[in-house]
């Protein structure tokens, strides 16, 4: 320990002794030696896949170790369940919460609770809440049912679960990835309280500047394997990425420069309705132009996913218009949109759930949207153009994969992505919608991702990017539109904000559409909504970008 | 790691990646050897007969006499049907267990044209009745497709449910036709005739051509990857333009209808008579073959055999046994799927055990291994032929597949030419036009 003097003198929380775990062939753990220090904040860094949340489930009772030990305050451990792991004082914080939605946040507290050591209590229950949030600054309301809490919320709820419990090891996996940068600002500073009291936390996270913000250490995993522990005062962002991918990488997303050609897709007033019944989209008016890059960011549940619906007619639209070069796409079939050039790539949060058929083959998938292309007498699908396809693209996108006949399921994250965005691409298009696309990638396949992206935008395709990472919106797009709650907060250029401005903005606090009331928002100059150009026909427009699609195609 | 004290459990459960063909027919078949080993010990116990006159008596059931060669392959077939009928429905995972119902009302449409329509001459009953048992078996299924689509009612309880309105109907249908008669008796009308001296001729050569068919239809065309992509995910299937209340409307009518042509057959082919009971437990055994045979129609053709080999067998053993009768052969045929179901967790998972046995049992499968080598060769070799086989076979019919479609492009095409040709009236043109169309084909 003599590498990390300041805290030789420190107890150890947790220790790893040679901890391996592997699913069938996967190996997700692999000879992982480190330890965790009473009262310190260890950030554990990696990229999808290396095995953080593994690791955490080991400390959390939900897997066993196929070998070596894990140690709690220097005894050997042997947590078989979640009881276990409260009883070795160890919480975790889940990525999804696991919360009943219909009951009070102090009901969900005591759920699941042993009747032997805790009585059944809510009064008791709300008031030892309300000890802990005082104690560490949280504000929860033990009464507020849990379908009425902001996401926010919810994880301090949760946090406050594994509190209630009697925790002292806390491991919170990806907390930041639904909060605004002021929510998670909040978050540190409670998550420094409860380290200044004495517990142990470890986040799982791959946002660097969060980790050089927060943590106290960082150890580092890569592809199963532990690589190293640091000190985060000798840390830097680069430091950290290259020990995390394990070669050089370069930060910097490029963002070139191409002249703005006409508005391709206006949309104006468009108001939409969710699942429930509730107004998603309220009032929105914004238009994209080729060579460009509109970003949209907002917390979860703004309205994103029924936007992007809307624009691929898979969702009814209450009022307003959605304007494809002149032509109103309200009312038209799924495939009639296709057909004008309007391409959608919707990575849900299962990843394979829209888009994709996960159980066909590559070359199945292929087919998607033109199986139905050929002669309407002809009863058979054409295997045969959508295997070369598929063939071309996976040497194009290097998409690793045993063979164009193997089911995308059996893909990895990063490849599941190439085949829906290289498909796509592939067709032509002329807008292309696209909701998170390097959702649980790993940096190069991200990267690859922005180029493709960066590609198509030096074509003139006009491009709409739905983005969870600030920092990736910022870096990636030209403009970005901020939405909450389903309405616009504004639409600023990317090299004129910053980040703040952008987390204002998310929670509603800011709203430039008020501030500057006398202009026009949403509302191109040269609109083809009040008067069409003469001189420009659409049908041409969509013919050249699919042209280039099947030129490819050959 | 040697220091380990964690107590590990004795072995846990996890999820198999790919598993190769070989490998699943290879456990398939071990479950199906396991099925008849017990079953054998069932009826041995019972019977107190050996082994090896069990087997004699079963192989009897199914060859002895003409009469039961005849009746394994009409069983067989009837089965197949069925199993071939619902196949799009739970391909496109549409739970449809109202096969039962489906055959019977099929068979009721037969029934009523033999009863009531019996002054018509055959052929014309027989067309009459083939055309609507298909045309009400469809409809008849279609109805909770209906509901499902629009009302997202649950189909499975709906075409439960519609057996049993379809019992009643054929009930009700049987007190009006006898009267006071003790039975019904046989239609005499509408029979269909025997191919030769085989009665059951028309309906192995339909099935053997709806066994193709549906292979042909699932695999490759439109309307079988409309099915994969639906039964996949029906947001991807929406997302990429396709008309799933359609698709589901359609696939389903086509299960019912192919439901209600084994009713068909039941009556106007086999039987001759209806009761509530014609199509007895055929609609549930033939999820259970559709589904271990993975969809594929010929895998259902091999699983319908065994499985008929195992009833009629059994049947015969209950004729030598005094203690046994015909229903034994439930018995049987349930310690077959009873296996033939479990045998899917060994190809869908895989145990686990922990480290200390699993070296142990490294170690002894090495011994093994190099005690008998010859035995994994020859298993290899086995491997390798039926790869080979299946490549064969695969490959006939992509390339008779090819042939197919060639030939009705091509017959469509003149059709479309043709018409050209007087609209332009410009005959120099024609090559050109073929030419083009030609290279876009390739």
């Amino acid at each position: 320990m003599g590498a990390y003097p300041q805290f030789a003198f420190m107890e150890t929380a947790i220790r790893f002794d040679n901890v391996t775990k592997i699913f069938s062939k996967v190996v997700a753990n692999k000879d992982i030696s480190f330890d965790v220090k009473k009262g310190e904040i260890l950030a554990l860094l990696g990229e999808n896949g290396s095995g953080k949340t593994t690791l955490c489930n080991l400390l959390a009772g939900i897997y066993l170790p196929d070998a070596g030990t894990i140690y709690i305050n220097d005894e050997v451990a042997s947590i078989r369940s979640p009881q276990d792991a409260y009883r070795y004082h160890i919480g975790m914080v889940h990525q999804h919460f696991k919360l009943v939605d219909i009951f009070t946040a102090a009901e969900n507290v005591v759920l699941g609770l042993n009747p032997k050591e805790f009585k059944f209590d809510i009064k008791a229950a709300s008031n030892k809440i309300k000890e802990i949030c005082d104690k560490y600054g949280f504000e929860v309301d033990p009464n507020k049912k849990v379908y009425n809490m902001s996401v926010s919320e919810k994880q301090t709820l949760e946090i406050v679960k594994v509190l209630y419990r009697g925790a002292d090891i806390l491991i919170l996996d990806e907390p930041t990835a639904v909060l605004t940068p002021q929510e998670s600002e909040k978050l540190f500073n409670v998550i420094r309280n409860m380290k200044a009291d004495g517990k142990s936390i470890i986040i799982i996270t791959h946002k660097l500047q969060e980790v050089l913000s927060v943590s106290d250490r960082v150890a580092i995993l890569r592809k199963g394997h532990y690589i190293d522990t640091v000190e985060t005062a000798s840390a830097t962002t680069q430091s950290l990425t290259d020990m995390m991918v394990g070669q050089k990488v370069d930060l910097n997303i490029e963002r070139p420069k191409v002249e703005h050609d006409i508005p391709l897709l206006e949309i104006r007033d468009l108001s939409i309705k969710n699942d429930e019944g509730a107004k998603a989209i309220d009032n929105v008016s914004f238009y994209i132009r080729g060579g460009e890059i509109l970003g949209i960011a907002g917390i979860a549940g703004c309205g994103q996913k029924e936007l992007c619906e809307a624009i691929a007619g898979l969702r009814k639209i209450e009022s307003g218009d959605i304007n494809h070069l002149g032509k109103s796409i309200i009312g038209m079939k799924p495939k009639d949109i296709i057909n004008e050039g309007i391409a959608m790539s919707f990575i849900p949060e299962d990843r394979l759930g829209m888009g994709l058929a996960p159980s066909l083959s590559i070359t199945d998938n292929m087919m998607l949207k033109t199986y139905n292309d050929n002669a309407w007498y002809n009863p058979f699908v054409d295997r045969k153009r959508a295997r070369n396809k598929a063939n071309r693209l996976i040497k194009e996108l290097e998409i690793a994969t045993p063979s164009s006949e193997t089911p995308v399921r059996r893909l990895s994250g990063g490849n599941v992505q190439k085949v829906l965005v290289g498909r796509e691409i592939s067709a032509g298009p002329n807008v292309i919608v696209t909701a998170y696309p390097v959702r649980g990638l790993d940096i190069n396949s991200s990267y690859l991702i922005y180029n493709i992206l960066n590609e198509q935008k030096k074509k003139g395709v006009g491009i709409l990017f739905v983005g969870e990472d600030l920092d990736v919106l910022l870096g990636l797009c030209d403009k970005i539109m901020v939405l909450c709650h389903g309405k616009v907060m504004g639409v600023v250029h990317a090299d004129k904000t910053t980040k703040e401005e952008i987390g204002l903005m998310m929670t509603g606090s800011l709203d430039l559409t008020e501030v500057k009331k006398n202009k026009d928002f949403g509302i191109a100059k040269d609109s083809f909504i009040e008067d069409k150009p003469q001189d420009i026909d659409s049908e041409v427009i969509i013919e050249k970008f699919k042209e280039e699609g099947v030129k490819e195609d050959e | 790691m040697s220091n380990t004290k964690t107590r590990e459990p004795l072995l846990h459960i996890t999820r198999k990646g790919a598993t190769s063909f070989l490998f699943r027919s290879t456990v398939r078949l071990i479950a199906i050897a396991f099925a008849f080993l017990l079953a054998f010990a069932f009826l041995a116990a019972v019977t107190k007969m050996d082994f090896a006159t069990l087997w004699n008596h079963m192989v009897d059931g199914s060859t002895m006499a003409k009469t039961s060669k005849l009746a394994f392959w009409k069983e067989t077939m009837l089965l197949l049907l069925v199993a071939i009928a619902l196949t799009p429905a739970f391909k496109m995972k549409f739970w449809n267990i109202g096969a039962q119902g489906q055959i019977l009302i099929g068979a009721l449409i037969t029934s009523t044209l033999m009863h009531d329509a019996s002054s018509l001459a055959d052929p014309v009953i027989i067309v009459l009745s083939f055309v609507l048992s298909i045309i009400v078996g469809g409809l008849w299924a279609a109805i909770p497709a209906i509901f499902k689509v629009r009302l997202n009612a649950n189909e499975t309880l709906f075409t439960l449910m519609m057996n049993y309105i379809a019992v009643k109907l054929v009930a009700s249908a049987i007190d009006t036709w006898k009267g006071k008669a003790s039975a019904l008796a046989p239609f005499t009308s509408g029979r269909l005739p025997a191919i030769g001296t085989n009665k059951y001729g028309i309906l192995i050569f339909v099935v053997v051509v709806l066994m193709v068919g549906m292979y042909l239809y699932l695999k490759h065309t439109k309307h079988g990857y409309e099915i994969s992509v639906v039964g996949e995910s029906l947001r991807t299937a929406n997302y990429a333009g396709m008309n799933t209340k359609w698709i589901i409307i359609r696939t389903v009518f086509l299960s019912g209808a192919l439901c209600g042509l084994c009713g068909f057959f039941y009556v106007a082919g086999v039987d001759y008579v209806i009761s509530t009971t014609t199509s007895g437990s055929y609609g549930f055994t033939a999820i259970i073959v559709s589904w271990a045979a993975t969809f594929n129609p010929f895998g259902m053709f091999i699983l319908a055999m065994i499985m008929t080999f195992m009833s009629k067998g059994t049947t015969n053993i209950g004729n030598f046994a005094e203690n046994l009768n015909q229903y034994t052969a439930y018995i049987t045929v349930g310690i077959l799927l009873f296996f033939l179901i479990g045998c899917e967790f060994f190809i869908q998972y895989k145990i686990v055990f922990n480290q200390k046995i699993q070296v142990k049992f490294d170690k002894f499968s090495e011994k093994v291994h190099n005690a008998i080598p010859w035995w994994f060769s020859f298993w290899k070799k086995v491997a390798d032929g039926v790869d080979f086989a299946i490549g064969k076979v695969q490959a006939f019919f992509s390339k008779l597949l090819e042939t197919m479609k060639t030939k009705l492009v091509a017959l469509f095409k003149k059709k479309d030419t043709g018409a050209q040709i007087s609209e332009n009236a410009q005959v120099e043109n024609v090559p050109n036009v073929e030419d083009k169309e030609g290279s876009t084909n390739e």
